[in-house]
C-alpha cells in the first residue's frame, strides 16, 4: 500500500475570535479523516462554511489542526513544521488578484522557483517558457502584466506557476468559479490533461457538483465542517448515496428538485443528532437523535441513516 | 522602459485634471526657486543694511526691505528653500520608516499590530504644536527640533494608511500563493506588499509634505525652528506681522507663497489619489 | 398586444481612454407584458449592458450611437431626468448581484425600505413586506443594519424594495451569484412566486442555461453585442438554432456521461471596437462559412423563434440526434 500523499487523521480545526475578555470559538472543522493516493484527484464539495477552504489550507500547511494530524507523504506538516518547498502548490479563485498586478506574467510564474533558488535566471526563463507552453500560452505572454490578459488566461497563468517546480499535490481552491462556462471547460480539460500527463495529486475545492465531478477520481461532500459522503466520481454520475449529495445534483438535474429539496439555510446547524436534520426532507427522529457516522455503503461512504432508501430514490 | 510608460501616464492624467496640473506646475515652480535661488544674482539674504530700513518695493529691492535694511527677496526665496527642504526631509525619512512599520504591522498582525496601533493613536493626538514646544525646550530650538516635530506628527499617518491598504493586499490571492511556494515574511513584504501600497504611500507623502510645510512654518513663527538669520517662510511670516501696520509688503509674500505652496501640494496630493482610486466615472445622467 | 419592452437595434459604445468598446451591436429584443425572459451571455456578450440600457443606468462613458431601447412606447433615451426617475421608481425594479453593494450600509434596513414604498408608506407596511419576502422575526431586521444580515437574507431585502411599488419589468442581474446552492433555489422561487403576484415581466440575466430553463418562460442568448437567438425556452434549449447556444450548451459540465469529454468552444469571446464585419462568431463556429466572415448576418424566424445566423437551418438539423432534454 503506497504511503498517500495526504493523509489527514480526525482532524479540527477551531478559530477563536474577538477580544481577549470575550473569545468566540468558531469549529471550521469538527472532524475529518481522509487521504488522498499519489496521482489522484480528490474533488471537494460543499457551500460556504461547510470548512471546505479551510481543509485545503490544512493539507498545505498554512494551518495547525486543533485536534488530529495531517501528513504529507508520511511526514506530519503545519504552520511550524512546513512541507518541503516546491512540492505542493495552490490555483485559487480570483483570476483578478490571483498573480501581483505589479509584476509581469514571466516574474510570477518564476516565483516558487526563485525561492528555491537553485537556478540561474536564464535556467529559470526557460523553465517559465515551457510552463506557459504547458497551459496553451505562447512565450510573449511571458513579458505581459495581469492587466493586459483575460481572466482565463489569468488563471492559466496561475497554473503554470502551480506547476513550475513540478509539484507533487496541488490544491485548486474554487479555481475555475469565477470564469465563464466555456472557459471554464478548457481549464477542467487542461486540468485534467495536466494531470495524466505529470501525475500530481490534487484537492479540487467548489461548490459546483458538475465541475468537480468532472475533473475528479473520487469525491468528497462536506456540511458543517464534516464529511457527509465519500466515493468514486463514478458514483456522483449515477445517483450519490446521501440526501445533501443529491440536493446539490438538484441543479443538474429536475427530476431531484422536489424529492431532495433543502429547507432553511446554512445557518440552521442541528448541534445534535446529523447537523442537516434540520434542513433535510428525509429527516425521521432518529436523525435528530443519533448522529449519523461515515460508513461503507456500496462504492463509498456516506453519513445518513436512510442512506439505502436514498440510493434506491 | 517602465520610465516612459509612467511619464506618458502621468502626462494623460495631468491633462484630464486641471487642477492637478496647476498644483504640479506651482509644485515644480517653487522646487526651482528653491534649488535654483542662491545662485540668482537676486541678492544675498543676510546682507545687512543693502538698503534703508523697512523701505518699500522699488526697482532695485522688488520685495522692500525689512527692520535691518535686509533685501526681502532673497530672503522670501531661501526661506522657499529652507521650507520646503527641511519639510521635505523630515517627510521622506518618516515615510521610510512609517511605511516600513506598516508593512510590519500588517503582516505579522497580532501583537505588534496591536502594539502598533495603540502607539499610533497616541502619536495621532498629541498636538504637533505642543510636541514641538516640548522638543525644544528639551534639545533647543533649531532645525533638528522641526524635523521631530514633523516626524512625530506625520509618521503616524504613513503607518495607518500603509497598513491599512497592506493589510487588504496581504489577503489577496498572490500573497497565499507565495506563502504556500514557500516564501519569506521579508519576501513578501517586499516584492508583493510594497509595491502595491506604493500609491497610497505617495499619496500620503504629498500630504505630510503638506503638513510638514505648516509645521515648520508654525514653529518658526513661534521662534523655535530655523533662527536668525537664516529665514523661513514662517520666521519670515513672524518678522513682517510685527511690522504690519507700518511696512505691510513684508508680510504678504511669504504668505502668500505658503499658502500657494501647501495647496499645489494638496491639489498634487488629490490628483494622485483620484488618478489611482478606480471608482471613477459613474453618474446617474 | 403591445410589447412592453422594445430593444430596437441598440448600439451602445464605452469610450475609455485606452480606446473605444462597443458593447452593443445592433441588439434586438422584444417582450410581453407579464412574462419571464432569460438572458444568458457571458462576459463581453454585452448581456448587462443590455439589462443596465433598459433602466438607463449606463456608465457616464457611455455612448448611445444606434437604435433605441423603449418601454410602453416611449424611449429611455428621450426621457429628461425626472422622466426616467419616475420610471425606475414607478416601472422598473431591479435586483443585483451584490445585495451588500445594493443596500446602504449607514441605514437602517426598515428606513431604507420605507424609501422604496414611497410617501404613503405606514409603519406596517414594512413589516409587510419584509413578511412577504420570506424573512422572519421582521422586527429584528428591520432595526438591523445590512452588514448584520446574512447574504440571503440581504437579498431577499433587495427584492422586497424591487417589487415595492409593484412593477411591471423586473430585471435581476445574477440575483443569485454571490448566494449558496441551497438558498439559490428559494430566492429564485421567491421572484417568480412575486413576479406572478404582481403580474409583472421578468428579465434573468445568468450565465447558466439550467436556471433559466427552470425559470424562464422565454430565453435570449446574447454574443458579440446581439441577441443571436430569441424563444421559448424549452424549444431553443432542446434544439438550438444558433451555433453559439449549441456550442455553450455542449460545452459547460453536467450533462455528459462519466468518462465523456467536454468540448469547450475554441478561440475567445470577441472585443469590438466598432461594428462587426461579418458574424462575431463566425471565428469560433463549426459551420462558419465564406458567406458569414463577409457579411453580418440579420434577424430570422427559424422554427418557430428568431436566429441570427446564415446557417440556423443546418444548425437545427443536426440537433435531431442529441438530447439537450432535461433528463
Amino acid at each position: 500500500m503506497t504511503t498517500p500523499i495526504i493523509d489527514a487523521r480526525d482532524v479540527a480545526v477551531d478559530y477563536t475570535s474577538g477580544p481577549p475578555w470575550d473569545q468566540r470559538v468558531t469549529n471550521a472543522i469538527k472532524t475529518v479523516t481522509i487521504s488522498i493516493a499519489p496521482g489522484e484527484t480528490l474533488g471537494l464539495i460543499g457551500e460556504s462554511g461547510s470548512g471546505k477552504t479551510t481543509l485545503g489550507r490544512l493539507f498545505l500547511g498554512l494551518l495547525a489542526p486543533s485536534a488530529g494530524s495531517v501528513q504529507f507523504d508520511g511526514e506530519p506538516i503545519g504552520p511550524r513544521r512546513k512541507p518541503p518547498r516546491g512540492q505542493l502548490s495552490i490555483v485559487l479563485q480570483q483570476p483578478e488578484w490571483a498573480l501581483n498586478p505589479r509584476l509581469r506574467v514571466a516574474t510570477s510564474v518564476a516565483e516558487p522557483l526563485s525561492i528555491l533558488g537553485r537556478m540561474s535566471a536564464a535556467e529559470r526563463l526557460a523553465e517559465v517558457r515551457r510552463s506557459l507552453e504547458l497551459v496553451g500560452l505562447d512565450a510573449s505572454f511571458a513579458a505581459r502584466y495581469p492587466h493586459e490578459l483575460s481572466g482565463g488566461q489569468r488563471q492559466r497563468v496561475s497554473i503554470a506557476r502551480a506547476l513550475i517546480t513540478e509539484p507533487r499535490f496541488i490544491v485548486f481552491d474554487e479555481a475555475v468559479s469565477a470564469l465563464d462556462v466555456s472557459v471554464q471547460t478548457q481549464v477542467l480539460n487542461l486540468i485534467k490533461d495536466l494531470q495524466s500527463e505529470h501525475n500530481f495529486a490534487a484537492l479540487f475545492i467548489s461548490h459546483d457538483l458538475a465541475a468537480t465531478r468532472y475533473v475528479s477520481h473520487r469525491m468528497a461532500v462536506m456540511y458543517a465542517g464534516e464529511l457527509m459522503e465519500v466515493g468514486p466520481a463514478d458514483l456522483f454520475y449515477a445517483k450519490p448515496q446521501h440526501p445533501y449529495s443529491r440536493a446539490l445534483s438538484v441543479s443538474i438535474s429536475l427530476k431531484d428538485a422536489d424529492v431532495f429539496k433543502l429547507k432553511g439555510t446554512v445557518a440552521d446547524v442541528s448541534p445534535v443528532g446529523c447537523p442537516l436534520n434540520l434542513r433535510c426532507p428525509w429527516s425521521i427522529d432518529r436523525c435528530r437523535a443519533d448522529k449519523p457516522v461515515l460508513r461503507g455503503l456500496g462504492e463509498g461512504l456516506t453519513a445518513c441513516h436512510r442512506a439505502e432508501e436514498v440510493a434506491a430514490a | 522602459m517602465v520610465g516612459r510608460r509612467f511619464f506618458a501616464a502621468a502626462l494623460r492624467t495631468l491633462h484630464g485634471d486641471p487642477l492637478m496640473a496647476l498644483g504640479a506646475v506651482l509644485l515644480i515652480m517653487f522646487l526651482l526657486a528653491g534649488a535654483l535661488g542662491p545662485l540668482l544674482p537676486i541678492g544675498d539674504p543676510t546682507a545687512i543694511g543693502v538698503g534703508p530700513r523697512l523701505s518699500p518695493p522699488s526697482q532695485a529691492l522688488p520685495l522692500g526691505t525689512d527692520e535691518l535694511g535686509r533685501s526681502n527677496l532673497p530672503r522670501v526665496v531661501g526661506g522657499i528653500l529652507v521650507t520646503f527642504y527641511l519639510a521635505g526631509f523630515a517627510v521622506l525619512l518618516t515615510a521610510v520608516v512609517g511605511v516600513f512599520i506598516g508593512l510590519l504591522a500588517a503582516y505579522f498582525g497580532g501583537y505588534v499590530d496591536g502594539l502598533v496601533a495603540r502607539l499610533t493613536d497616541v502619536m495621532y493626538a498629541f498636538p504637533a504644536i505642543i510636541l514641538g514646544l516640548l522638543v525644544s525646550s528639551i534639545i533647543g530650538p533649531g532645525t533638528f527640533a522641526v524635523v521631530i516635530v514633523i516626524t512625530a506628527a506625520t509618521l503616524p499617518l504613513f503607518i495607518r494608511v500603509v497598513r491599512s491598504v497592506a493589510l487588504s493586499v496581504a489577503a489577496r490571492e498572490f500573497v497565499t500563493a507565495a506563502e504556500v511556494a514557500g516564501a519569506s515574511p521579508l519576501r513578501i513584504m517586499v516584492v508583493h506588499l510594497l509595491p502595491n501600497v506604493a500609491g497610497a504611500a505617495i499619496v500620503q507623502l504629498t500630504y505630510a509634505l503638506s503638513i510638514g510645510m505648516l509645521i515648520e512654518s508654525a514653529l518658526s513663527f513661534l521662534g523655535l525652528g530655523a533662527q536668525p538669520p537664516h529665514p523661513s517662510l514662517g520666521s519670515l511670516l513672524q518678522q513682517g506681522a510685527t511690522y504690519l501696520t507700518i511696512a505691510p509688503w513684508l508680510v504678504f509674500p511669504p504668505g502668500i507663497i505658503l499658502s500657494l505652496a501647501i495647496l499645489s501640494v494638496n491639489l498634487l496630493g488629490d490628483g494622485i489619489r483620484d488618478a489611482i482610486d478606480p471608482l471613477k466615472g459613474r453618474s446617474l445622467k | 398586444m403591445t410589447a412592453l419592452l422594445v430593444a430596437e437595434d441598440l448600439t451602445i459604445d464605452y469610450i475609455t481612454p485606452r480606446g473605444t468598446v462597443r458593447a452593443l451591436d445592433g441588439a434586438t429584443l422584444t417582450l410581453e407584458p407579464g412574462t419571464s425572459l432569460g438572458l444568458v451571455g457571458e462576459s463581453g456578450s454585452g448581456k448587462t449592458t443590455l439589462g443596465m440600457a433598459i433602466g438607463r443606468l449606463l456608465p457616464s462613458y457611455a455612448r448611445r450611437v444606434g437604435g433605441d431601447l423603449s418601454i410602453d412606447g416611449r424611449s429611455v433615451f428621450a426621457l429628461d431626468n425626472d422622466g426616467i426617475t419616475t420610471l425606475r421608481r414607478d416601472r422598473l425594479g431591479f435586483v443585483f448581484q451584490s445585495p451588500m453593494a445594493a443596500l446602504d450600509p449607514t441605514m437602517r434596513i426598515g428606513r431604507q425600505v420605507s424609501f422604496s414604498l414611497g410617501d404613503r408608506a405606514r409603519g406596517d407596511d414594512v413589516f409587510t413586506l419584509l413578511r412577504k419576502v420570506g424573512l422572519a422575526d421582521v422586527e429584528h431586521v428591520a432595526r438591523a443594519y445590512p452588514h448584520e444580515l446574512s447574504g440571503g437574507m440581504a437579498q431577499r431585502v433587495v427584492i422586497g424594495m424591487a417589487i415595492a411599488r409593484r412593477p411591471s419589468l423586473i430585471v435581476a442581474d445574477e440575483p443569485t451569484a454571490s448566494l449558496d446552492a441551497s438558498i439559490r433555489d428559494q430566492i429564485l422561487d421567491l421572484l417568480m412566486a412575486l413576479k406572478e403576484e404582481a403580474g409583472a415581466a421578468f428579465i434573468l440575466l445568468s450565465h447558466e442555461m439550467s436556471v433559466v430553463a427552470r425559470y424562464c418562460d422565454m430565453i435570449a442568448v446574447m454574443y458579440g453585442g446581439r441577441v443571436v437567438e430569441h424563444g421559448p425556452s424549452a424549444d431553443v434549449l432542446n434544439q438550438p438554432t444558433h451555433p453559439y447556444t449549441r456550442a455553450l450548451l455542449e460545452a459547460a459540465p453536467g450533462k455528459e456521461r462519466a468518462g465523456q469529454r467536454l468540448s469547450p468552444i475554441p478561440g475567445v469571446p470577441p472585443v469590438l471596437s466598432g461594428p462587426s464585419t461579418g458574424c462575431s462568431f463566425a471565428p469560433r463556429c463549426r459551420w462558419a462559412e465564406d458567406l458569414c466572415h463577409r457579411t453580418r448576418p440579420m434577424a430570422r424566424d427559424v422554427a418557430g423563434r428568431i436566429t441570427v445566423c446564415h446557417r440556423a437551418e443546418a444548425v437545427a438539423e443536426a440537433c435531431d440526434d442529441n438530447a439537450f432534454a432535461e433528463n
